[in-house]
C-alpha cells in the first residue's frame, strides 16, 4: 500500500511542472481532447517518440478490432485445454467469464434448452465487446467501441437475429400474427403491428448507441480532468488528477456493465421476438 | 458562445433527470431486497436493466450538449 500512495503523490505533482498558458489556447484543448476519442491514422506509443503512420487503409478502430479478436482467439486457445484435472488459475478465469454469461445471463431468460443453442454467441459477444472496451483503458490503445459504426453494426446483427430467431420459432405467418393483437378490429391491429416493428428496430438501434455514448463519454471525461491543468493553472493538478484516476477505476466498471448490459438486452429482444403469446 | 452555454445547461438538466430516474430504481430496488433478500438475484439483474436503459437516455443529453460545445 505504500509504494502506491508514493507513486500517487508524485504522479500528482507532476502537473506543476505544465507549462501555463491560461486562457489563449482553449480551441486546441477541445482538439486534442476529442483526438483523444476519435478515430485516427496515427499510432501514439510514446509522449516522446515520433508517431507511427499506420498504413492506408487501417485506422486505430479497425487495428483494436482485429486485436481483440486475436487477443480473444489466442488466449482461448492457448489457456483453455479440455480434460485438466487441475486447471490452471488463468483457466479458471476464462472458464468462469463463460460461466457468467451461461448462469446469470442465457440460462435465466431463455432457459436451459434454448439458452444450450444461443449461448456461443452470446459468451463471443459479450468477451468481444469486454475486451474492446479494457483496450480502450491501456494508454496509447483505443476502444472501437467509442466508434458508433461498430456498435451500430453489432446492433443491426442483434435486430437481424430477432427476425431470424422469431421466424425460426414461430414460422413466418405466424411471427406477424404474434404482433397482431386478438380480437382488436382490423385497422387498429395493422397500425399496433407497424407500431411493434418500429419499436423492435429503435431498441436494437437504442442499444447501439447508449455502448457507443457510454464509452465516448467515459474516455472523455477522463481527459477532460487533465485538461483543466492546461486551461487553468498547474498546481489544478493536485485536484485532477485523483479526480482522472476516480473516473478511470469507474471506466473499468461501466465497460464490463455495458458488455454485460449489451448481452442483456440482446438476449431480452431476441426472446420476446420468438415467444408466442401468453407463454 | 451563448448556444455553448444553453447547450451546457441542456446537459445539465437531462443528467439531472436521470440521476432523479436512477435514484428512484435503487430506493425501490433496496426496498424489494430488503423485503424479499431470497429474491435478490432477480432485483439485481432487472435493477441495472433499467438503470442502463435511463443511463441511456442521460447521455444521449451529454453527447449533444458536447458536440454543441466542442463544433
Amino acid at each position: 500500500m505504500k509504494p502506491f500512495i508514493v507513486i500517487l503523490l508524485v504522479l500528482t505533482a507532476f502537473p506543476v511542472f505544465a507549462e501555463d498558458s491560461s486562457g489563449a489556447e482553449s480551441p486546441d484543448v477541445s482538439e486534442a481532447l476529442f483526438e483523444h476519442v476519435l478515430d485516427g491514422n496515427t499510432l501514439e506509443l510514446f509522449p516522446f517518440l515520433p508517431e507511427i503512420n499506420l498504413p492506408q487503409g487501417i485506422t486505430m478502430h479497425r487495428l483494436m478490432l482485429v486485436l481483440s479478436v486475436l487477443l480473444i482467439a489466442v488466449f482461448y486457445l492457448a489457456w483453455i485445454k479440455k480434460g485438466d484435472l487441475k486447471p490452471k488459475a488463468r483457466t479458471v478465469f476464462l472458464e468462469n467469464l463463460v460461466l457468467f454469461v451461461r448462469d446469470d445471463i442465457v440460462y435465466p431468460i431463455m432457459g436451459e434448452e434454448r439458452g444450450e443453442k444461443w449461448l456461443p454467441f452470446f459468451s463471443t459477444m459479450f468477451l468481444f465487446i469486454g475486451t474492446m472496451n479494457m483496450l480502450g483503458l491501456i494508454p496509447a490503445l483505443k476502444s472501437a467501441t467509442g466508434n458508433i459504426n461498430v456498435t451500430t453494426a453489432m446492433a443491426i446483427i442483434v435486430f437481424l437475429l430477432t427476425f431470424i430467431a422469431g421466424f425460426k420459432r414461430l414460422g413466418f405467418v405466424h411471427f406477424f400474427k404474434n404482433l397482431f393483437p386478438e380480437g382488436t378490429p382490423l385497422g387498429i391491429g395493422i397500425f399496433v403491428m407497424l407500431l411493434e416493428l418500429l419499436s423492435m428496430f429503435t431498441k436494437s438501434m437504442v442499444l447501439s448507441l447508449r455502448l457507443f455514448a457510454n464509452m465516448f463519454a467515459g474516455h472523455l471525461a477522463i481527459l477532460s480532468f487533465l485538461v483543466l491543468i492546461f486551461v487553468i493553472t498547474p498546481f489544478f493538478g493536485f485536484v485532477s488528477v485523483p479526480f482522472s484516476v476516480f473516473t478511470y477505476t469507474l471506466e473499468v466498471l461501466v465497460g464490463l456493465l455495458q458488455a454485460f448490459v449489451f448481452t442483456l438486452l440482446s438476449c431480452i429482444f431476441i426472446m420476446m421476438a420468438s415467444t408466442p403469446e401468453g407463454e | 458562445m451563448m448556444a455553448r452555454a444553453i447547450a451546457v445547461v441542456g446537459a445539465g438538466i437531462g443528467i439531472a433527470g436521470g440521476s432523479i430516474g436512477i435514484s428512484i430504481i435503487g430506493a425501490k430496488a433496496l426496498d424489494a431486497i430488503a423485503r424479499q433478500p431470497s429474491e435478490k438475484k432477480d432485483i439485481r439483474t432487472n435493477m441495472i436493466l433499467m438503470a442502463a436503459l435511463i443511463e441511456g437516455l442521460a447521455f444521449f443529453g451529454a453527447i449533444i450538449a458536447l458536440l454543441v460545445v466542442f463544433k
